[in-house]
């Protein structure tokens, strides 16, 4: 029911958990001895909080296999993740690698859509493709007992995929019914408007399912090329959560993966040249009128890090502060003292590459101006004035007991793993990311702010009834889109 | 379309899936042993999730499972009362009080348990729904006691000030207004309200606007002594804690409150639909929707789950027969769906939703489901089609217990509902036995035009330009 606006809206939200990240590392104690991890082909860590271990291998083909066992039921997750996200869409052609991943299910050389449709349910699992910024992910989870047929089937798709005439147009219909859709919700509006302010032509500037001008662009031999181009073995990360041995786990992604071998003529293009050093863009604030709704719904935001930098843990950290909890100063001030809003929160979309950092919130329209100013004199205090010891340590805290929800699920898991290798954050990340948490500092903290948020740069995005929020377009940073 | 209303107070992460109804295993023996290499379905860990029930001399029920293997511990208090309970011109008062519970004790005042969660990085919200409303804290193990001191307080010592409670309600009419702005919500809404006359359900959860404008603050005092107390309340925790020292903890921490005068259910029935109830939404939305409504019964009538293969048979993934028909060939919408939730209090709904694409009429999607119904009533489900319907069921019965917090919400719901915890034991057996001319039956003594409700949304096209616009721009 209405899933693709649903999916679409949460993406900033899941950018923000993202950041709410990880770390416990002395739960209950296990009944019973933790098994031995076994020896190569495996690279092994411990993943203290599940009493497990994670394994990895690499085929002879680049392939990366990344294994936690868990056998509590008799289910398993897994992700086949190709590095072959939206980021790498063709330029002007925004939509092609979610395209492509739709296709995926629509016929490969030895069966056609309705037998693959038919032989997945059989199976009783869930098997679903999609593009994300990043990575294209096939997603499924089955009961043990149906692993090996529904994985079959998920490799198939991947590497035989036939990409039909007539499922080409089929599916290119329903993406623009979705665009269409879109319309009529505040969230993908704002988002997509916000990022493309931001990050224009960057791998980041358009959304994952293109837009109706981009997708109308995209011709069917766009997805083949974009196929023979950019699935490849080398960029392929298969992960599983569950009841599995890694043994097994590897033996099953040789059987399929085993003898896949990259196209030829793999003259890769390097990805889009992102963020770097651009100047910070000017304050501008974009109105965007639906009179048909009651609320604003509202971005505001500035260019952000990736995940690997090396600021990343102080700017968690910062955030929480800020607006990345239900205690958070902009929850204190705008929800529990003001009530102006149902939700407001702050995060960093940090991925692959960067992407912003952002502060959200929907609110009654005539609310908008006074909600826009109390955040914008928040985070010039974020920015300007010191946090306390207190507030640090309390925050450590918070983020170290968030991370069992991080692998409370089998699916959360297998994705984790994913993120994991696709950022090249490391086998010992169960470990690691305590670890760095526990070194952030009131001052690391205070250069994190100092140096990221930049209050006089804000892009902000409003987007509701704009003449009942009492702002207007002034000919200068305030204007009409 | 949850029913649930989720309050979002964390950050909104946490989704109620409506999917996850049918979702314990109680013992190996539901375990569909064909197919499987071992006859115990937990060879590796031996773990078996089974809850324990533990009754309280002031009539509190604490339901648990020990899994010792999960990382996390959900502790959850379950109160049987939802918008089933709400009188006229007090609709919306559940929800209410559900926010209003979050805002203070004299012990825990207001944003006191928030802080305390927070800082163990903890999950803790709430969700009202037509049938119950519950609250829950998600910790790491060896914070448990959080959850369980802040729950016993709120249990009996709210403290409802007058300031707290305009507060909250700007907060619910903001809610209030999300919905409003959502065409899909207020097609559903409108085919409720049709479907049901008489029963409660015709409401929406949240409430009626003018209702929650001048709900009072005796009013809301009144229903959180009528309803909140412990012989109206099922505790629910699943992880890995130990059963008995739980049942003595908990027991120390709810024990000694007052059990009260059970609440007089008066729920009026719904009479027996007599013809053919229709209703339109005009709104700006770019989409048509069609949806179709049927009542039917729930969880008590071995129909159920027929109707349960039934709607899996219709939207079950994409050999489904709505998919197949209406999304992928011969498309005419984006999405279409046949749903059936049998784990109510009241009498239930099948229904029929159907996202059009663009420029096709909502009268031709519901064509297009009286074709899929008249078939059904004419002709058997092949029997490939019947048990790979089936073997979905039983999958995500069995799947959808990997989650703790999944595990808790289910068992919480079938508490507070009045489900027998034998309905687990059978539920496998019960889908196994589920026949083709069980479908044709069903389909035949239910999804009938007088017993049908039908919604139509009309998209009125694309917004009109605000008046502040220059002629002739185009305005997003």
């Amino acid at each position: 029911m209405k899933p693709e606006h649903q999916t679409r809206i949460s993406l900033a939200l899941a950018a923000a958990l993202l950041l709410s990240g990880c770390a416990d590392t002395s739960p209950a104690t296990p009944s019973g001895p933790t098994p031995a991890p076994p020896p190569s082909p495996f690279e092994t860590r411990d993943v203290p909080v599940i009493h497990s271990h994670v394994y990895q291998a690499t085929l002879s083909n680049g392939l990366v296999v990344v294994v936690i066992p868990r056998p509590v039921v008799p289910v398993v997750s897994f992700r086949i993740g190709i590095l072959a996200g939206s980021s790498r869409d063709p330029a002007g052609k925004g939509g092609v690698a979610d395209l492509t991943a739709s296709l995926l299910n629509r016929g490969t050389s030895t069966r056609d859509a309705l037998t693959l449709f038919r032989q997945i349910d059989e199976t009783g699992g869930n098997l679903e493709a999609a593009a994300g910024r990043d990575m294209t992910t096939v997603s499924g989870k089955v009961l043990t007992s149906d692993l090996t047929s529904l994985f079959g089937i998920a490799s198939d798709m991947v590497l035989h995929p036939v990409f039909p005439e007539k499922e080409f147009r089929h599916n290119l219909l329903q993406a623009r019914a979705g665009l269409m859709d879109e319309k009529d919700h505040a969230g993908p509006v704002a988002r997509n408007l916000f990022y493309k302010t931001l990050y224009g032509d960057g791998p980041y500037g358009h959304p994952s399912s293109g837009t109706l001008r981009s997708v109308s662009r995209i011709t069917l031999q766009d997805i083949r090329t974009f196929y023979q181009k950019e699935y490849r073995p080398d960029r392929t990360i298969v992960t599983f959560a569950g009841d599995i041995t890694p043994e097994k786990a590897l033996k099953l992604v040789k059987s399929v993966f085993g003898s896949w071998s990259p196209a030829a003529t793999s003259s890769l293009q390097p990805s889009p040249k992102a963020d770097g050093t651009k100047p910070l863009p000017s304050l501008k604030t974009i109105l965007v009128n639906r009179p048909q709704f009651a609320q604003a719904m509202v971005m505001m935001g500035t260019p952000g890090i990736r995940r690997n930098d090396p600021a990343f843990y102080s700017a968690l950290v910062m955030n929480e502060i800020l607006g990345g909890t239900t205690t958070s100063r902009l929850n204190h001030v705008v929800r529990q003292k003001n009530g102006l809003v149902y939700y407001i929160y702050s995060g960093f979309d940090a991925e692959r590459h960067a992407g912003p950092f952002f502060i959200v919130f929907q609110t009654f329209a005539p609310n908008t101006p006074k909600v826009i100013a109390l955040s914008q004199k928040l985070l010039r205090d974020m920015k300007t004035k010191p946090v306390t010891d207190k507030e640090v340590e309390t925050t450590r805290n918070n983020i170290l007991g968030q991370f069992p929800f991080r692998v409370d699920t089998d699916d959360r898991i297998a994705s984790l793993l994913l993120y994991i290798e696709a950022y090249d954050l490391g086998l010992g990340y169960f470990t690691d990311y305590p670890e760095r948490v526990r070194e952030v500092t009131p001052r690391s903290v205070q250069e994190a702010a100092s140096n990221l948020l930049h209050p006089g740069h804000l892009v902000t995005v409003v987007v509701g009834p704009i003449p009942k929020t009492g702002m207007r377009p002034n000919g200068k940073d305030i204007v009409v889109q | 379309m949850s029913r649930a209303h989720n309050d979002h107070r964390s950050l909104p992460f946490l989704v109620f899936l409506p999917g996850l109804f049918f979702t314990l295993v109680l013992s190996a023996l539901l375990f569909p042993a064909k197919g499987m290499a071992s006859p115990d379905p937990f060879p590796a860990s031996g773990f078996h999730p089974t809850p324990v029930i533990h009754t309280y001399p002031n009539g509190l029920r604490l339901i648990y499972v020990e899994d010792p293997y999960s990382p996390i511990v959900t502790f959850q208090v379950w109160y049987k009362v939802g918008s089933i309970d709400e009188r006229r011109g007090k609709t919306g008062i559940s929800h209410f009080l559900e926010h209003m519970m979050f805002t203070g004790t004299p012990r825990y005042p207001h944003g006191v348990l928030d802080r305390k969660i927070n800082a163990v990085g903890g999950q803790s919200n709430a969700f009202t729904d037509y049938d119950f409303t519950a609250y829950f804290e998600n910790t790491a193990p060896r914070y448990i006691t959080i959850g369980e001191k802040v729950e016993a307080d709120r249990m009996n010592n709210l403290l409802l000030s007058d300031k707290q409670l305009e507060r909250e309600r700007k907060i619910v009419l903001e809610e209030r207004r999300n919905d409003y702005d959502d065409p899909t919500q207020k097609l559903v809404e409108q085919v409720y309200a049709k479907a049901f006359r008489v029963h409660p359900y015709h409401n929406p959860v949240i409430g009626w606007e003018p209702d929650i404008k001048h709900l009072s603050r005796s009013d809301l005092r009144h229903y959180y002594r009528t309803f909140y107390m412990p012989n109206n309340a099922t505790i629910i925790v699943v992880g890995p804690v130990n059963g008995p020292e739980l049942v003595s903890q908990v027991g120390q921490t709810f024990g000694s409150l007052p059990a009260g005068s059970p609440p007089d259910p008066g729920i009026p029935d719904e009479p027996v639909q007599k013809g053919l109830r229709f209703t339109v939404v005009h709104k700006p939305a770019m989409l048509p929707v069609t949806m179709m409504a049927f009542h039917v019964p729930n969880f008590k009538s071995p129909d159920s789950f027929a109707l349960t293969v039934l709607s899996t048979l219709l939207s079950g993934g994409r050999s489904s027969i709505l998919y197949r028909t209406m999304v992928y060939q011969n498309a005419v919408a984006v999405d279409a769906e046949g749903d059936y939730e049998p784990l109510t209090k009241g009498p239930a709904l099948f229904y029929f939703y159907a996202q059009g694409l663009p420029k096709v009429k909502p009268p031709v999607l519901r064509r297009k489901f009286e074709n899929v119904i008249a078939s059904l009533q004419k002709t058997p489900v092949s029997s490939a089609a019947l048990e790979r319907a089936k073997k979905q069921v039983i999958s995500a019965f069995l799947m959808s217990q990997e989650s703790t917090f999944g595990l808790g919400m289910m068992l919480g719901e079938m508490a507070s509902i009045g489900v027998p915890l034998d309905y687990l034991d059978t539920y496998v057996d019960h889908i196994r036995q589920v026949s083709a001319e069980d479908i044709r039956r069903v389909a035949r003594t239910y999804l009938i035009r007088s017993n049908e409700t039908i919604g139509y949304l009309y998209p009125t096209g694309t917004p009109r330009n605000p008046s502040f616009a220059r002629p002739n721009r185009i305005v997003r």
